[in-house]
């Protein structure tokens, strides 16, 4: 007989931080969007744009993946963290090195701000991955979701690592190849590398979880793992050396392995026992409807297809698809699954069967929750217009939509990390 | 994919989902594979073979309409280790268990849960002899049953109400008196249960009806049989082709998406969580529940299942598979603290409850965890 560890979740204070800042975050980006909103009918490659999206993809999506993470992992790999307390550093470096990188940007100085930011957000990023790696290490757990976490946080490592040289050649120009293709490089190894990798982890754990499947087809994910990492390895020497063909079969790679994701994804939803969704699980299931346009945009502008807009417009709107899109209206529509559980955990566990029936769904607000995910919808849509009709005045519309969706996610999610128990005569 | 006369069902429904309408193309009898509820139930304790007497065809019908999906027929390979082939059938359809396999033996043995219910009714499939009879018919009632010495329990109420019935029908038959049969009335043939009771010296005979399946069991002989655990685990004199019975004794109608089924004796089951070695302690664990020492301890299906067998008090049963989180947390709390201290609640979930786990503890219960792997979890709690 064996003594069951007991003890897997993080405690809250791990967490929210994540949370918190990230959400903050991405009210900031969102309000970018809207003040500035002719950054996304420009170049794609210039300060603003380079601003907002290291302000989205570091201090929105990595923020909240890396809080979220910090929870899901002893889930996943049925082992507590190997060092809770190292979140604490991970966040603030990531906190500080993302302003100090996104005002870097803002302003194009390339100076002591950048090179510090560069320093905390490869401490944050080197700091995480060990803490990962050392938890997986004795944990036999965990399955395809572990794989593909494993595999993303070498992604983000390579990443960071990418970006830290990029900042480099910008000021010193040292690196034979064009700027511009690595920044392709570093962006997808970023973007599919570490976060849709770590989704795919993830998500094959928690849709069926949250869809309520059971048996779900795990086995079907196996090759998108096989698909996605060479697949991306190829794409990235195709733009080192310079050769389409390379890249264009790399991406199609990747489009398969994130087309198996997409198939899961729905077999989940068609199987789910659930039937009536709540509204992070709908949100959820806006973000993969959403998943179809960043492929959809790739191919034409890997094979020189028509495309509704100029190439630098299409590149705007395929980046912000992704981001804006996709990452983040599963993030919205996930931290409505996450954040509140660990919270009530801690605050309910003790009294439950005891005292009046408290849910995780009870912790914030279902109408603010919905009007979030319509002003998204409407806010991305018009975004997405404005790009590609190039007209600022659409961008700045939706860049105020989402705004409005993002006010409404922070005062959620604050309302979640502030909730209070309300003691009862009964004394709970 | 090879698949024999011994292929299940299910695992052909699995590999090709089009294979429920080119069986059910086979028989009219196959039709029911296509209720998603009874495929399920029946599909995986069914082989070809068996099928095929239900379905009044032969397996290389199965082979001929499943080729085209890319199934390839293999003649069946000799068995090793079977004393009797269990599943004979005779001609109305019902079927005899003459002969079993002996303790330890590594068997595979038919399940008897697929008779054609229409066809079959009023005829006893008896089962659990151990070389009596073999005709179908009512001679092979046991005496018992002839002359009206039984005592009736319709378990269907009790499953319906989500408790498990093993208990009490363990004490209905230890109160039965001499001579005495126990009628045993429910919607489906309990298999599992057959099975352990089979070990546990008693003989079963099943009589499908219309819609109801009576099962009469009967001691075979004076003596008692009392269950005894190893210090690893085991039982003893059973092996791992033995050790489905009893971890599942209702199989059906409160696990329809368990993956563990009645008859899987040709595919193993994992015996334990536990890393061998790290299993003292069981004997003392059976011997009385009144000191469990507390905490969470993972043990195997069959521990598990012998340990619920002993205790000695009422066990509540509940089952939080088909819930979202975190009702699955929230149900098994509050059926705990609506429940008196003596009893017992037995849990089945589709995974290790991790986050509930610290809670029960923390609370005073002593927790049995079996994990029998692929999204069938049974937890044993109790003060």
């Amino acid at each position: 007989m064996q003594q069951v560890a007991s003890q897997y979740a993080p405690s809250p204070e791990v967490v929210v931080p994540f949370f918190g800042a990230g959400s903050l975050f991405y009210l900031a980006g969102c309000l970018m969007i809207g003040l500035y909103p002719d950054l996304f009918v420009g170049h794609y490659f210039s300060p603003g744009l380079l601003a907002i999206t290291h302000l989205l993809v570091l201090g929105w999506v990595t923020m909240i993946i890396m809080g979220a993470l910090s929870q899901l992992i002893p889930v996943i790999l049925e082992r507590p963290l190997h060092a809770e307390v190292w979140m604490r550093p991970v966040f603030l470096c990531l906190l500080l090195g993302t302003l100090l990188l996104a005002g870097s940007f803002w302003h194009f100085y390339l100076g002591t701000a950048m090179w510090l930011a560069s320093v905390l957000l490869l401490v944050a990023a080197v700091l995480f991955a060990v803490n990962v790696f050392l938890t997986a290490r004795r944990a036999e757990a965990g399955g395809i979701a572990r794989d593909f976490i494993l595999s993303a946080v070498v992604w983000l490592l390579f990443t960071v690592l990418i970006g830290v040289t990029l900042a480099l050649n910008l000021r010193f120009a040292f690196l034979p190849v064009d700027h511009l293709e690595l920044l392709k490089l570093h962006a997808h190894a970023g973007l599919v590398g570490w976060v849709m990798q770590l989704i795919i982890g993830v998500g094959s754990r928690l849709l069926p979880m949250f869809f309520l499947v059971h048996d779900p087809p795990l086995r079907s994910l196996q090759p998108a793992w096989y698909l996605l990492n060479p697949g991306l390895l190829l794409a990235i020497i195709g733009l080192w050396t310079a050769q389409p063909a390379l890249v264009l079969s790399g991406a199609l790679s990747l489009l398969a392995g994130i087309g198996i994701f997409l198939r899961f994804a729905v077999l989940c939803y068609r199987r789910r026992l659930k039937k009536r969704l709540d509204p992070g699980m709908r949100q959820t299931a806006l973000a993969f409807a959403l998943l179809v346009i960043p492929p959809a945009l790739l191919i034409p502008l890997l094979t020189g297809g028509r495309l509704p807009a100029s190439e630098e417009n299409a590149i705007v709107g395929y980046g912000s698809a992704i981001i804006i899109g996709f990452f983040s209206a599963l993030i919205l529509g996930q931290s409505y699954k996450t954040l509140p559980f660990i919270v009530w955990l801690a605050k309910y566990r003790a009294r439950i069967g005891r005292s009046r029936r408290v849910f995780p769904g009870d912790l914030y607000s279902t109408p603010l929750a919905h009007a979030q995910m319509w002003s998204f919808a409407a806010g991305f849509a018009l975004l997405m217009a404005g790009i590609f009709l190039v007209k600022s005045s659409i961008v700045r519309i939706g860049g105020l939509g989402l705004s409005l969706s993002a006010i409404c996610y922070v005062v959620n999610i604050f309302t979640i990390i502030f909730h209070k128990v309300k003691d009862e005569a009964d004394g709970g | 994919m090879k698949i024999s006369s011994r292929t299940k069902i299910s695992t052909i429904l699995k590999q090709h989902p089009a294979a429920v309408e080119a069986i059910a193309s086979i028989s009219p009898h196959f039709g029911k594979l296509r209720n998603p509820v009874l495929r399920k139930l029946l599909a995986p304790r069914v082989t070809v073979a068996d099928a095929a007497r239900i379905g009044r065809c032969s397996p290389e019908d199965f082979a001929m309409v499943l080729a085209p999906l890319g199934f390839e027929w293999q003649a069946t390979p000799p068995q090793q280790g079977v004393v009797g082939m269990a599943g004979t059938a005779d001609e109305n359809g019902g079927r005899t268990h003459g002969e079993t396999e002996e303790p330890g033996e590594n068997t595979t043995r038919t399940p008897g849960s697929l008779v054609d219910e229409g066809e079959s009714a009023g005829h006893p499939a008896g089962r659990g002899g151990r070389g009596k009879e073999e005709e179908a018919g009512t001679a092979m009632l046991p005496a018992a049953v002839r002359e009206g010495r039984v005592r009736r329990m319709d378990v269907r109420p009790i499953i319906e109400a989500g408790v498990d019935p093993l208990r009490r029908i363990m004490e209905t038959l230890e109160a039965l008196p001499p001579d005495f049969a126990l009628e045993l009335v429910n919607s489906f043939e309990p298999t599992p249960l057959v099975r352990l009771l089979e070990r546990k010296g008693y003989a079963a005979v099943i009589v499908h009806g219309d819609e109801l399946v009576t099962s009469y069991f009967y001691r075979r002989d004076g003596k008692r049989h009392k269950p005894q655990i190893a210090d690893d685990g085991t039982v003893p004199g059973r092996d791992v082709g033995e050790t489905t019975a009893g971890k599942r004794l209702f199989a059906g109608a409160k696990d329809p998406v368990d993956p563990e089924h009645a008859g899987t004796a040709n595919q193993p089951v994992p015996l334990s969580t536990a890393p061998a070695g790290d299993t003292a302690g069981h004997g003392q664990k059976n011997e009385s529940s009144a000191d469990p020492a507390g905490g969470v301890k993972s043990m195997s299906a069959e521990a598990l299942a012998e340990y619920r067998l002993n205790f000695p008090g009422h066990i509540r049963a509940v089952d939080v598979r088909h819930m979202e989180m975190p009702m699955p947390m929230v149900t098994i709390l509050e059926a705990l603290e609506n429940m008196p201290e003596s009893e017992a609640l037995y849990v089945h979930h589709h995974r290790v409850p991790l986050h509930l786990l610290p809670e029960l503890e923390s609370r005073g219960y002593a927790v049995f965890v079996a994990d029998l792997g692929a999204g069938n979890v049974k937890l044993f709690i109790h003060r």
